[in-house]
């Protein structure tokens, strides 16, 4: 005989659990914090390098969005990096061609929603499973970049184009603030919309989802136009950091930001990916990777760390418990 | 009179608050074929259940040649020579028939290297023994439903079996695969081995059997060669006087043709046509396999009509999609709550209103307290009992599940509900609930289509039935009177058929 829940069984060890299962991952986060700035006071915890470091990770964290939003449906997308690299090349190639920056921009992010419309059609509607359908995008988008540029970086942006990717707004760098309109506008997408409701239905069981009356079908697609325009605006502010554009520079995107929805689906919203727990998952990795670089650890050796601790966080976060 | 291979003595078996098995004595003798009948509860599952090894019984004892055996595990199961072949068959979909066949068993090896050709050379014997071929290049994802039946039953012959349990094995099987099937069981009865079939179909039962036992509510009502007994002698032996009763008569106004199916086809079902009226329950009868959920799933937009017409109201019907029917005001609740109904992991509240955002959203943008108010006010109207509304439905009971589906689906406020199966798997009290919700809406001028296999739940709430028989249309026939036995005729008989 099963009994009801609540009375006997909610002891104080289930708050515990539940308690760090929503905010371990949050913990962890601060611990990493702490333990760097009391390893290194003199160098990480400074509000130089701190600004530094949410400058490095704001193109992934814009990137990661999308990934994101693709993966509440249970999909995948593991061609952002190309898609960023290539937008980076379509940028630079309009910019050097004389196009102006405004219009170059515009034309890009649509590019941009364009190979994330091909992205879904293959999936969506053709059916092709997500990961052998992005995996083999992906490889087309890498081969286009490396067609237009001939494999060289594209030098000779606009002065003006510096803005984006290494400006400020008043105190506050502009990709920060690019990054922070993204995640912003993710979230009311993901939790204040119908779509984002059926996103979540999706994942949570897509036949019944489809008999529930959603489109699934339609939906799936725009979760990936929305990808598709992420990594674009990714690429864009990338290139204008590196203020150059390099067919490959986003290539690392591809496992990074599916790394960082998965750590941020071990936060906040129980084992499904939502907007903030995305950003944290990109914020362990930046502190992670910046930390140990102060620390004077290897950096092939700070790649292995990384791993174990993404292990590390699904199995503490009882994730692994569930199927799928 | 010839030994019996198999023999249970007095099985009991008990679960929290019902009795399985009441001391169930069966026997079964080499080269006998034995069909095992009754109505769904009687047992039938369980006593398989307690044979394969996969539940205890709490009394009894199984014996094979007269020694008893203790059957633990799958495994003891298989070392008694007792093989499964149940409606999942359980093979590896991208192997072959060869390889799935010796699957487990030691494989011949050629040069100390495995050799599929003498693999195959070895199946083809077996499959030669029972006079079939099963092409063997082909992964079994790709074979017919009748041939992968053959490979699994060539599995359990490989692995030495020789007191084989079927579990309605002619399901989803065409009347020529049927035929196969039927003529491969005789060989194995030829051969010596024991067959024990479960079957809901009673044409299967005299077309095979030599001997059939009948169950009902966990005893044995008695065993008797099928030659000494009739069909109708039969059905009433799996009803019992008892339950020979008219159901309560149930006071209705109906109102004007909501639906109007003309002979409509698809998916190996059909040509049907019957109307939906307004506050009425048009019950499908019929038996597993009738067709009745591809049927309802055609009215819901989940599956193709190839042909026909539906007229709802006095336009012309032709669902594309869920959503389309949803949007017209057809809504289903499917059978496979867990599988096709609920998003286990969201909360009870998302579940809820997953079929209506649109109603609660303006632009786009979800108006929460509005969705969640009216999510507590269906769940309240359809009994849902939940701590919270935020919830994961997957702490719930089957019951509570279920009348979660049940929210949903007023939260649509459907014209026309398709119900698969309402009542599977819940309780006796959420039953009586649901019940009540299903006669509130009718009251309230909802059509019902109903399909259940339960027949005392599709003639308490039916007030006309039309059934199906393998996917053909049989009789349309008014409530009034209809007893089980009645019932049971019904799903056997053509629409040409006499009385």
């Amino acid at each position: 005989m099963r009994t009801n829940s609540g009375g006997l069984d909610s002891g104080p060890s289930l708050d515990l659990q539940r308690f760090l299962k929503t905010w371990g991952t949050l913990l962890g986060f601060v611990f990493l914090v702490v333990l760097f700035s009391l390893l290194r006071p003199d160098a990480f915890a400074q509000i130089r390098n701190l600004r530094n470091l949410v400058e490095q990770v704001a193109t992934l964290a814009i990137a990661s969005a999308g990934v994101g939003m693709v993966m509440v449906t249970g999909d995948f997308d593991l061609s952002v990096g190309a898609v960023a690299s290539l937008s980076g090349v379509i940028l630079a190639s309009l910019l050097v061609s004389g196009v102006g920056i405004a219009p170059a921009i515009l034309l890009t992010v649509l590019a941009g929603a364009a190979i994330g419309a091909v992205n879904g059609l293959i999936i969506a509607y053709a059916g092709v499973s997500p990961f052998i359908g992005t995996l083999a995008a992906m490889t087309s988008y890498t081969g286009l970049a490396l067609f237009i540029t001939r494999g060289t970086t594209v030098f000779g942006l606009p002065a003006a184009f510096r803005w984006i990717g290494q400006g400020r707004v008043g105190p506050i760098p502009t990709p920060v603030v690019i990054m922070v309109g993204v995640v912003l506008a993710t979230w009311i997408l993901l939790d204040y919309t119908t779509f984002g409701q059926r996103l979540y239905a999706i994942g949570g069981n897509r036949q019944a989802a489809y008999l529930a009356g959603i489109n699934t079908s339609r939906a799936r697609f725009f979760a990936y136009v929305y990808s598709g325009v992420t990594a674009s605006i990714s690429g864009i502010v990338l290139t204008s950091r590196l203020f150059s554009a390099h067919p490959q520079a986003a290539a690392p995107f591809m496992l990074n930001a599916a790394a960082a929805v998965f750590l941020g689906m071990t936060a906040f919203r129980d084992g499904q990916p939502n907007a903030f727990g995305t950003v944290l998952g990109v914020l362990i990795m930046g502190v992670l990777s910046n930390g140990l670089n102060i620390v004077g650890v290897d950096t092939y050796i700070q790649s292995v760390l990384t791993g174990a601790i993404l292990i590390l966080a699904v199995l503490l976060s009882g994730l692994s418990q569930r199927s799928a | 009179m010839a030994k019996p291979r198999l023999q249970l003595r007095a099985v009991r078996k008990n679960y929290p608050g019902v009795r399985a098995l009441d001391g169930v004595e069966f026997d079964a003798r080499a080269g006998e074929v034995h069909a095992l009948v009754g109505e769904n509860g009687a047992g039938k599952s369980t006593l398989i259940k307690i044979v394969a090894g996969v539940v205890a019984a709490d009394e009894g004892e199984i014996l094979v040649d007269g020694r008893a055996t203790a059957v633990r595990s799958a495994a003891d199961a298989r070392r008694s020579g007792f093989a499964f072949i149940h409606q999942e068959l359980n093979l590896v979909e991208y192997f072959g028939a060869a390889e799935n066949v010796f699957l487990g068993h030691p494989v011949p090896k050629r040069f100390g290297l495995f050799s599929r050709r003498r693999l195959r050379e070895m199946t083809g014997r077996v499959f030669d023994t029972f006079g079939v071929s099963i092409p063997m290049d082909r992964p079994v994802r790709y074979l017919a439903p009748g041939q992968r039946a053959m490979v699994a039953i060539g599995r359990a012959f490989v692995h030495d079996a020789s007191i084989y349990f079927m579990d309605e094995p002619a399901t989803a099987l065409t009347s020529r695969e049927k035929e196969r099937l039927f003529a491969l069981i005789h060989t194995l009865r030829e051969q010596g081995n024991t067959v024990v079939c479960v079957t809901h179909n009673l044409d299967d039962v005299f077309m095979i059997a030599d001997r059939v036992t009948v169950l009902r509510e966990g005893k044995r009502i008695g065993t008797w060669p099928t030659g000494e007994i009739d069909k109708d002698t039969l059905i009433a032996k799996m009803i019992g006087s008892a339950a020979q009763r008219a159901p309560e008569p149930v006071e209705r106004t109906r109102g004007a043709v909501l639906l109007s199916v003309n002979g409509i086809a698809g998916a190996g079902v059909g040509p049907v046509s019957f109307t939906v009226r307004a506050g009425e329950v048009l019950g499908i009868g019929g038996l597993v396999g009738a067709g009745r959920s591809t049927l309802l799933q055609m009215l819901a937009g989940a599956l193709k009509v190839r042909s026909g017409e539906i007229t709802f109201g006095d336009r012309p019907y032709r669902p594309r999609t869920p959503g389309c029917a949803l949007r017209k005001g057809v809504t289903l609740i499917p059978e496979e709550r867990r599988a096709q109904g609920l998003a286990l992991g969201l909360s009870v509240r998302a579940n809820t209103i997953v079929s209506s955002l649109e109603r609660f959203a303006t632009a786009g943008l979800m108006r929460f307290s509005a969705a969640a108010r009216a999510a507590e006010q269906a769940g309240s109207r359809a009994r849902v009992k939940t701590a919270s509304y935020r919830q994961v439905v997957q702490t719930l009971s089957g019951g509570n599940q279920q009348k979660v589906m049940f929210a949903r689906a007023l939260l649509t406020a459907p014209k026309v509900l398709l119900l698969d199966e309402p009542t599977k798997g819940v309780d006796i009290g959420a039953r009586g609930e649901i019940y009540e919700i299903i006669r509130r809406l009718t009251g309230e001028g909802v059509g019902v289509v109903l399909v259940s296999s339960e027949f005392d739940e599709m003639l308490t709430l039916s007030d006309r039935l039309v059934f199906l028989r393998e996917g053909r249309q049989g009789r349309t026939v008014a409530n009034e009177g209809l007893t089980q036995h009645d019932y049971l005729r019904l799903c056997y008989m053509g629409v040409d058929d006499e009385n």
